[in-house]
C-alpha cells in the first residue's frame, strides 16, 4: 500500500539487512533471481514481465513480497537481487547510503515510466467550478466549502490515504493559506472507495494521488493546480509547491552483474512507458491475474521486451 | 468418659491418636485461636480476625478394628478433621499419630507411602475419576503404587465383585447410579488393603433405602475385614447404627465421645441432647444403663435379664407384667433391677 | 417476588448516582480555572522513543547476538520448513481426496448430513478457485494452532499450579487479547525475518491466550474431591497431573483450542499484510481493486473454514468426553482403515492418470451479483431522491450530532473532568479499586501523549456501542419470542463474527463517506452479535415459573417484558454488552483503515512507518481503554446479579 516514506533509516530497513545477511548467497553463479515485489500493482506487473523474460532465458525467479523500505537492506545483502520501481522522492536517504555511499546497491537505470504525486480532483469539479481546481481558489473560504464534509465542518476536506505516504499536505495548506483540513482515509482502498462513491454522484473530492495508477482508467481525474515545483521551494523547508516528478528507477544488488550477467543486462535494459504499465494495470482491473496481464502486454509488445535481451 | 474404655488396647499402638488438634483457616491464626479459647462465637471470630476455626482442640483416639463415628451438623468441622487425619489439610496445631508415627512431621515420601499402603478414603460425592472406567478407578491406588496391569486388574476385579458390581467394570462412572458409584468408591478404597479407612459422609448423597443397604453392607464388610474405620456423618441414627464409638462435634470442638448408649443415656449438654430426642431409645439403651440399684434382701420374681440386653427386648415383658424385673451380670449374679418408673424416665426423658 | 423488588431498587440507584455525577461534574467545570483543556502535550513522557531506541539497538547488535544465531534463526527456519512441508503435502493430494476425506471424517462424527455438508463446504474452496489459497491459510493456521497448543498447554499447567504465575500472567493475556496485532507485526518481523514465519508468529501471539486460559481453568476446575482422591492414594504430583488433572481438563483444553482456532482465523487478513499469503492475501488483493465480490468470496471461504473447524473441534470435545464408549475398538478402527484405503486408492488413481486439477469449466463465482449489489446500494441507498434520508445523510447526521461534538467535548474540555468522570463511573460500577485503576489508567494515557486520540476513539466506541445496543436489543427480544427468527439469525450472526471485516470496508466507505462513521458501521456489524445473542438467551432463560407467576397477575406482553423479563435478563444482557464493547475496541484499527482516525490510525501509522514505539503507545492506550471499559461493564453486570452479591 505504501508508496513513499519520509521516514528515513526505517527500522525495518536495518532489520532486514541483518536478518537476511545471516544467510547470504556466495558470489558463484546465480541461477535463481530474487525479485522484490512491493505492495502496489505497478511493482507487481513490472516483476511479472521481468520474471517472464528471465524465465525465458533459463533463470528461476523467486518473487518476494516486501516493503519498499525494507527491500534496500535485503538487496544490499544479496538476499534480493532487484527491485524495478523505486520512487526517488521517497528514497533520497536510501539512495545516498546504499548507492552513492557504496552500500551494496547499484542504480539499475530508469524504468521509463514517470511517476507523479499530486493533488487530484474529479474532472467534473473543475468543469463546474474552475476556481475549485486551483490553489488560489481555495484561499477563498467559500470556494473551499465545496469540499466541506460533516467531518471537517466549514473547511474543505483534503483526503489522504495511507499514513505511510509522505506528504507535505499540511505544509502546503498552511503555507498557501488554503481553507482545508487534512483527513486520513486510512488506506489506499478506502480512498479508492471514496472516489468511487463521490464520482458516482458527482460530489467534489480533493485528494492525494499519483500516476501511473489503474484508478486513471476508471475515473476521470484532473490535477489540482498547485504552484509549480521548484528545488528552492523544497530546499526552503517550508514547502508550498507541487510535488516533483518522480523518474522511476531500478535498483540491483551490486553482485548481480558478476553472478548473473545476462539477468543483469536484461534488468538493466528493462524499460517501458507509463502507457505500457497502465495497459497492464487496466488488465488487472478487468480481472486478469498479474501474470496474465504481463503475458497480454508481452504478446502485444514483443519488440519492446525482445530488445532487452542481450545479443 | 474414662470408664468407657472397656475394649481398650494399649495407647502406644492405637491406629489413630489425636491430641489438641486445631485447624484455623485464615491469616491471623493466633488471634483466632485465642478468641476460640475464650469461647468467642464463631461468627464473631470470623468478623474480627477473618479466620474460620474449623477444628478446635480436638483430642481423641481410635481403637483397632472399631468404627469411630464423627457426628455433627453441617459446618461443624467434620470434613476438616478427617482431612487433618490424612493430612489433606495440615493441622494448625496439635499432634496426630497414625500407627505410632507422627503425621505432622512425616516427610513427603513417607506420607505418600502411608497413603499408598495404610490409609484409604471414601468421599461424600464419590470422588471418582470421570475419565476412567470403573475398573481403572478401582485399580487407581495400585496403579499409582506401580503394580503391574495384570495384578491390579485382578485385584480390582475381586474388589468389584466384593461390592457387588460384577459386570460393570468397563463402564464409566457417569453411567452408574449414586449407590453404585459409592460402591466403586468403596472398592477403590479397599483395593489397596488399607488398615485404616476414612469415610467422609459417604452415604449422604444416597436416598434412604440405598443408604440402608450400604450401611448394612459396610457392617458386613467390617465383620469380614476388621479394619479400623473413621466414619463421618451428620445423621445421628446412622452414627448410632454404625458406630462403636461416636464423637460429637460442634463449631469445631468435640463435645462428647462415647458409645452410642452412653451418649443417648448421658448426653453431655443440650446440643447433644437435641440429637438424641428422636432416637428410639429402647433400641439403644441396655438393661445395665437404666437399671436401678438393688438391695440384696429385696425379693424379686420373674426371669432375670442380662445387663447387656436391649430394652426393646425387655419392654414387652415389663409392660405386660407391670412389676420390677431383676438384672443379672455376666456371672449370673443379680446386680440391679428394672423399675418401670425409672425405665420410663429414661425412655421419655424425665 | 422479593427478588423483583430488590432488583427494581437496583434500577433506581444508578439514577441517583447519575444525578450525583452530573452535579459533581457541573460543579467541577465551574470551579476549575479557565484554560484547562486537553491533557497538556508537554506532559507526554511516552515510551515510544525508548521502544524505538531499544529496537534500533537490537537491530544494530543483531549480528552479535547469540539468540539469533542459535535461537531465532533456527527456530524461524524450522517453522518455515514445517510450514512448507505441510503445505506441500496437502497440495500434493488431489482436491477430491480432500473433499472425500473431510466428508468421511465429518460423516463419522456428525452423521451423514454432516459429512455431506462438510464435503460440499470443501467443494466451495475448489469451485471458487480458492484451493491453493485455502490450503495455504489452512496450513499456516494449523501450524500456528499447533504451536499455540504446544506453548499454551504447558504454560496453562504452570498457571494452574501456581497462583503466583497465574496472577502474573493475567494482565499479559489480557493485553495480548486487546493489543491490536498491527502493533507487534514489526517487532515480529524483526525477530523472525521475512515472509510467512513472522505472520505465523503474529497469529500465535494473537491466538495463544484462550489455550492458556482454558488449560488453567480446566485444571483448576477439577473437583477437589477428585484431587483429594488422587492424593489419598499417594500419587506423586506428576501422577496427579497426568492421571487425574489433565485428563479431566481435556474438554476445557479442547474448548480452548477451538477458541484459538477461531482467533487464528480472525487475523488471517491482518497476517496477510506481512506476507501470510492465502485467503487473507486474496481479500487484500481484491480490496486493492475494489472487487467487493471477490473479497466476499474469499471472506466466505474463511467463514466456511471457521465453521468446519469449529464443528470439528466441538466434536473432538465430544469425543474427548465420551471416551469413545460407544464403539468397540475393532469396529472403530475398521471404519478408518477402510476409509483411508479408499482415499489412498483414489489419490493414487488420480496421480497415475494425472487428473488432479479441478476442471475449470466447473468453476463458479458469485462475485458479480455482489458487486452489482454494492453498485446498486451506492446508487440507490446513499440518498433517496432529494430527501434527507439515506446512508449519506445518516452519516452526516451522526457525525454532526454524535461523534464530532462528543469528540470535541471529550478531547478539548478540561481533562481532569474527563478523568474524574471516568473514575466516577468506575467507582459506581465496581468500587474503589476500579476508581483508582481508571484514574491511573486515564492519566497514563495522557502521559503517553495519546489523550486526544484516545478521546477520539472513545467517542467512536461509545457511538458504536450505543448503536449496537439500540439495534441489537430489540432484535434479541424479537428473537427470544420467535424460534424461527432465532434459528434464522444464528448463521447470520456467526457469519458477521467470522467474516473478515475487510470485506465490508469498501461498501461502508462507499455508503457512509470516508471518515469515522464507516468504521463505526463496520464495528457495529462485527460487534452486534453478542448483544443479540445474549439478550435472546437472557430472556429465554428467565425462570419460567416467574414468568407464569407474572402471567397469573394478568400482565400485558409489554409489562411482562419491561417488568419481568428484561430486569431478570439484565446480567446476561450486560455480559453481551461487555463483549460488544470489547469487540468494538478490537475493531479500532480496522476503523482506522477507513478514516476512523484516533488510536486506530496511529497504530496503522506505527506499522506503515516502521515506528514501533508509536504503535506501542497507541496499542497500550487501546489496551488501557479496553481494560477500563471491560471492568466497568463487568462491574455493571455484577451489580445486576442476584441481590446477595450486591453489597453496593
Ligand atoms: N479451605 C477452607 N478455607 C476456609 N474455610 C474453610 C475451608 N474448608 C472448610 N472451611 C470452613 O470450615 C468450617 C468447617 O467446614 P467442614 O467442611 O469441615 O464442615 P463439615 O462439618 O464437614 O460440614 P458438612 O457437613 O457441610 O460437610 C466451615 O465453616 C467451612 O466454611
Ligand atoms: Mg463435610
Amino acid at each position: 500500500m505504501s508508496r513513499r516514506s519520509t521516514f528515513k533509516a526505517s527500522l525495518l530497513l536495518a532489520a532486514f539487512s541483518l536478518v537476511l545477511a545471516a544467510c547470504g548467497d556466495d558470489l558463484g553463479d546465480v541461477e535463481t533471481i530474487k525479485l522484490a515485489v512491493n505492495p502496489w500493482d505497478g511493482s507487481a506487473v513490472n516483476i511479472a514481465v521481468a520474471a517472464a523474460v528471465l524465465e525465458g532465458e533459463g533463470y528461476t525467479v523467486e518473487r518476494v513480497e516486501i516493503d519498499e523500505n525494507a527491500q534496500w537492506a535485503a538487496i544490499a545483502a544479496g538476499d534480493l537481487h532487484a527491485s524495478l520501481e523505486v520512487w526517488p522522492s521517497g528514497h533520497a536517504d536510501n539512495v545516498a547510503s546504499y548507492i552513492d555511499g557504496g552500500g551494496g546497491v547499484v542504480n539499475g537505470g530508469e524504468l521509463g515510466a514517470v511517476g507523479k504525486i499530486g493533488w487530484w480532483i474529479p474532472t467534473y469539479v473543475v468543469d463546474q467550478n474552475p476556481a475549485a481546481g486551483t490553489w488560489q481558489g481555495l484561499q477563498d473560504p467559500a470556494t473551499a466549502q465545496v469540499y466541506a464534509t460533516a467531518e471537517t465542518g466549514d473547511k474543505g476536506q483534503f483526503l489522504i490515504g495511507d499514513p505511510s505516504w509522505v506528504s507535505y499536505e499540511q505544509d502546503i495548506i498552511d503555507n498557501l493559506g488554503l481553507h482545508l483540513e487534512v483527513a486520513y482515509a486510512g488506506s489506499e482502498e478506502a480512498l479508492l472507495a471514496a472516489m468511487d462513491s463521490a464520482t458516482s454522484r458527482g460530489d467534489p473530492l480533493l485528494f492525494y494521488w499519483w500516476t501511473p495508477h489503474s484508478a486513471f482508467s476508471k475515473f476521470d481525474l484532473t490535477a489540482f493546480e498547485l504552484p509549480a515545483y521548484s528545488d528552492e521551494c523544497y530546499a526552503s523547508g517550508a514547502v508550498d509547491c507541487d510535488y516533483p516528478d518522480d523518474v522511476l528507477f531500478k535498483i540491483m544488488w551490486d553482485g548481480l552483474e558478476e553472478g548473473a550477467p545476462t539477468a543483469f543486462t536484461i534488468l538493466s535494459n528493462f524499460s517501458y512507458t507509463n502507457e505500457d504499465q497502465i495497459f497492464m494495470l487496466g488488465k488487472l482491473d478487468e480481472g486478469l491475474s498479474v501474470d496474465e496481464a504481463a503475458a497480454a502486454w508481452m504478446d502485444a509488445n514483443e519488440s519492446v521486451w525482445q530488445a532487452w535481451i542481450p545479443g | 468418659m474414662a470408664d468407657s474404655e472397656e475394649h481398650s488396647n494399649s495407647p502406644s499402638d492405637r491406629p489413630i491418636l489425636a491430641s489438641g488438634v486445631w485447624k484455623v483457616f485464615g491469616k491471623r491464626v493466633a488471634d483466632a485461636m485465642a478468641m476460640a479459647r475464650d469461647k468467642v462465637d464463631q461468627s464473631e471470630i470470623l468478623a474480627k480476625s477473618g479466620c474460620v476455626v474449623a477444628v478446635q482442640d480436638a483430642t481423641f483416639e481410635v481403637n483397632w478394628g472399631e468404627i469411630f463415628v464423627v457426628m455433627g451438623l453441617s459446618g461443624s468441622g467434620k470434613s476438616t478433621l478427617i482431612r487433618c487425619l490424612s493430612r489433606l489439610v495440615d493441622a494448625t496445631a496439635g499432634r496426630i499419630v497414625i500407627n505410632g508415627q507422627d503425621l505432622g512431621e512425616m516427610p513427603e515420601l513417607e506420607l505418600r507411602e502411608l497413603r499408598r499402603h495404610t490409609i484409604s478414603m471414601v468421599f461424600q460425592n464419590y470422588g471418582l475419576f470421570p475419565h476412567r472406567r470403573v475398573i481403572d478407578n478401582v485399580a487407581f491406588g495400585l496403579e499409582v503404587r506401580g503394580a503391574t496391569k495384570e495384578d491390579r486388574y485382578q485385584k480390582a476385579e475381586e474388589m468389584i465383585e466384593l461390592v457387588g458390581l460384577d459386570g460393570w467394570a468397563s463402564n464409566y462412572p457417569e453411567q452408574l447410579s449414586g449407590g453404585m458409584k459409592q460402591r466403586v468408591g468403596l472398592a477403590r478404597a479397599l483395593a489397596v488393603d488399607p488398615e485404616i479407612l476414612l469415610f467422609d459422609e459417604p452415604f449422604s448423597a444416597l436416598d434412604p433405602l440405598i443408604r440402608r443397604d450400604m450401611q448394612d453392607e459396610l457392617l458386613g464388610l467390617q465383620e469380614r475385614l476388621r479394619c479400623t474405620m473413621v466414619f463421618i456423618t451428620h445423621d445421628f441414627s446412622e452414627a448410632l447404627k454404625l458406630g462403636d464409638r461416636i464423637a460429637i462435634m460442634r463449631s469445631g470442638a468435640i463435645v462428647q465421645v462415647g458409645t452410642p448408649e452412653e451418649i443417648v443415656a448421658h448426653p453431655a449438654d443440650d446440643y447433644v441432647r437435641d440429637f438424641t430426642i428422636d432416637v428410639p431409645r429402647h433400641k439403644v439403651l441396655s438393661a445395665g444403663t437404666v437399671m436401678a440399684g438393688v438391695s440384696p434382701d429385696m425379693v424379686l420374681e420373674g426371669e432375670p435379664v442380662a445387663v447387656s440386653a436391649r430394652l426393646d427386648a425387655i419392654l414387652p415383658r415389663l409392660l405386660t407384667e407391670g412389676r420390677p424385673v431383676p438384672v443379672v451380670d455376666e456371672r449370673g449374679e443379680r446386680c440391679g433391677v428394672l423399675e418401670p418408673a425409672v425405665v420410663s424416665r429414661y425412655l421419655w426423658r424425665q | 417476588m422479593t427478588s423483583l423488588t430488590v432488583r427494581s431498587a437496583g434500577w433506581r440507584r444508578p439514577m441517583a448516582y447519575l444525578g450525583g455525577a452530573v452535579l459533581l461534574l457541573g460543579g467541577l467545570i465551574v470551579l476549575l480555572p479557565e484554560g484547562i483543556g486537553a491533557f497538556p502535550p508537554e506532559w507526554d513522557i511516552g515510551f515510544g522513543p525508548a521502544v524505538n531506541e531499544v529496537q534500533q539497538w537490537w537491530i544494530s547488535n543483531r549480528r552479535d547476538l547469540g539468540v539469533y544465531l542459535f535461537f531465532f534463526d533456527p527456530l524461524s527456519d524450522s517453522i518455515d520448513w514445517l510450514l512448507r512441508a505441510f503445505e506441500n503435502l496437502l497440495m500434493a493430494i488431489p482436491w477430491y481426496v480432500h473433499v472425500a476425506g473431510v466428508g468421511v471424517v465429518f460423516g463419522r462424527w456428525l452423521g451423514r448430513a454432516g459429512g455431506l455438508a462438510a464435503g460440499a463446504g470443501m467443494l466451495y474452496f475448489v469451485a471458487l478457485g480458492l484451493w491453493e489459497q485455502s490450503v495455504q491459510t489452512f496450513s499456516l493456521m494449523t501450524v500456528a494452532v499447533a504451536l499455540a497448543v504446544a506453548i499454551g498447554v504447558p504454560v496453562g499447567i504452570l498457571a494452574a499450579r501456581s497462583d503466583w504465575v497465574f496472577r502474573g500472567l493475567r494482565p499479559v493475556l489480557d493485553s495480548m487479547q486487546t493489543l491490536p496485532a498491527f502493533v507487534y507485526l514489526i517487532p515480529v518481523l524483526l525477530f523472525f525475518g521475512v515472509a510467512r514465519v513472522p505472520s505465523l508468529i503474529a497469529t500465535v501471539i494473537y491466538a495463544l491466550p484462550p489455550v492458556i486460559r482454558l488449560t488453567n481453568l480446566g485444571i483448576r476446575q477439577v473437583p477437589t474431591e477428585s484431587l483429594e482422591a488422587g492424593l489419598m492414594f499417594g500419587s506423586t504430583s506428576g501422577q496427579l497431573l497426568r492421571k487425574v488433572q489433565l485428563p479431566q481438563a481435556v474438554p476445557s483444553i479442547l474448548a480452548g483450542v477451538n477458541q484459538t482456532i477461531m482467533m487464528a482465523l480472525s487475523i488471517v487478513v491482518i497476517a496477510a499484510m506481512i506476507g501470510a499469503g492465502g485467503l487473507g492475501q486474496e481479500v487484500l488483493l481484491a480490496l486493492r481493486h475494489q472487487e467487493v465480490g471477490r473479497a466476499v468470496e474469499a471472506g466466505m471461504a474463511i467463514v466456511l473454514m471457521a465453521v468446519m473447524l469449529d464443528r470439528f473441534s466441538h466434536s473432538l470435545v465430544g469425543q474427548g468426553r465420551m471416551g469413545g464408549a460407544h464403539h468397540t475398538e475393532g469396529l472403530r478402527y475398521r471404519y478408518w482403515w477402510v476409509a483411508g484405503g479408499v482415499l489412498a486408492a483414489l489419490a493414487i488413481a488420480g496421480w497415475t492418470i494425472g487428473w488432479t486439477d479441478y476442471p475449470t469449466a466447473l468453476q463458479f463465482s458469485y462475485a458479480a451479483p455482489i458487486d452489482g449489489a454494492v453498485d446498486w446500494a451506492r446508487d440507490n441507498l446513499y440518498q433517496l431522491g432529494n430527501l434527507p434520508v439515506g446512508t449519506g445523510p445518516f452519516s452526516d447526521f451522526l457525525t454532526t450530532y454524535g461523534t464530532r461534538p462528543m469528540r470535541l467535548y471529550l478531547s478539548e474540555e478540561a481533562w481532569p473532568v474527563v478523568v474524574l468522570f471516568f473514575g466516577f463511573v468506575a467507582w459506581w460500577a465496581s468500587g474503589k479499586k476500579l476508581l483508582l485503576g481508571s484514574v491511573v489508567g486515564t492519566v497514563v494515557i495522557g502521559l503517553l501523549g495519546m489523550w486526544t486520540l484516545t478521546m477520539d476513539t472513545l467517542s467512536q466506541t461509545v457511538v458504536a456501542v450505543l448503536m449496537a445496543i439500540v439495534i441489537g436489543l430489540p432484535l434479541g427480544v424479537a428473537a427470544s419470542r420467535r424460534d424461527w427468527l432465532e434459528r434464522g439469525m444464528r448463521p447470520v450472526l456467526d457469519t458477521l463474527q467470522t467474516i473478515p471485516s475487510f470485506c465490508f470496508l469498501v461498501p461502508v466507505v462507499i455508503l457512509f463517506n470516508v471518515g469515522r462513521i464507516p468504521g463505526i458501521i463496520a464495528s457495529v456489524l462485527y460487534a452486534i452479535p453478542p448483544v443479540i445473542r445474549l439478550t435472546n438467551l437472557g430472556i429465554r432463560s428467565v425462570d419460567s415459573e416467574i414468568v407464569e407467576a407474572s402471567e397469573s397477575f394478568g400482565v400485558t406482553r409489554r409489562q411482562k417484558l419491561w417488568k419481568i423479563q428484561l430486569p431478570l435478563a439484565m446480567p446476561t444482557v450486560l455480559a453481551g454488552i461487555n463483549q460488544t464493547v470489547m469487540l468494538v475496541l478490537a475493531m479500532v484499527v480496522i476503523a482506522g483503515l477507513v478514516g476512523g482516525a484516533g488510536l486506530g490510525l496511529e497504530a496503522v501509522k506505527g506499522l506503515a512507518r516502521s515506528d514501533t514505539g508509536l504503535g506501542f503507545e497507541a496499542g497500550a492506550s487501546i489496551v488501557i481503554l479496553a481494560m477500563i471499559l471491560d471492568r466497568i461493564t463487568q462491574g455493571w453486570a455484577a451489580r445486576f446479579q442476584p441481590p446477595s452479591s450486591d453489597r453496593g
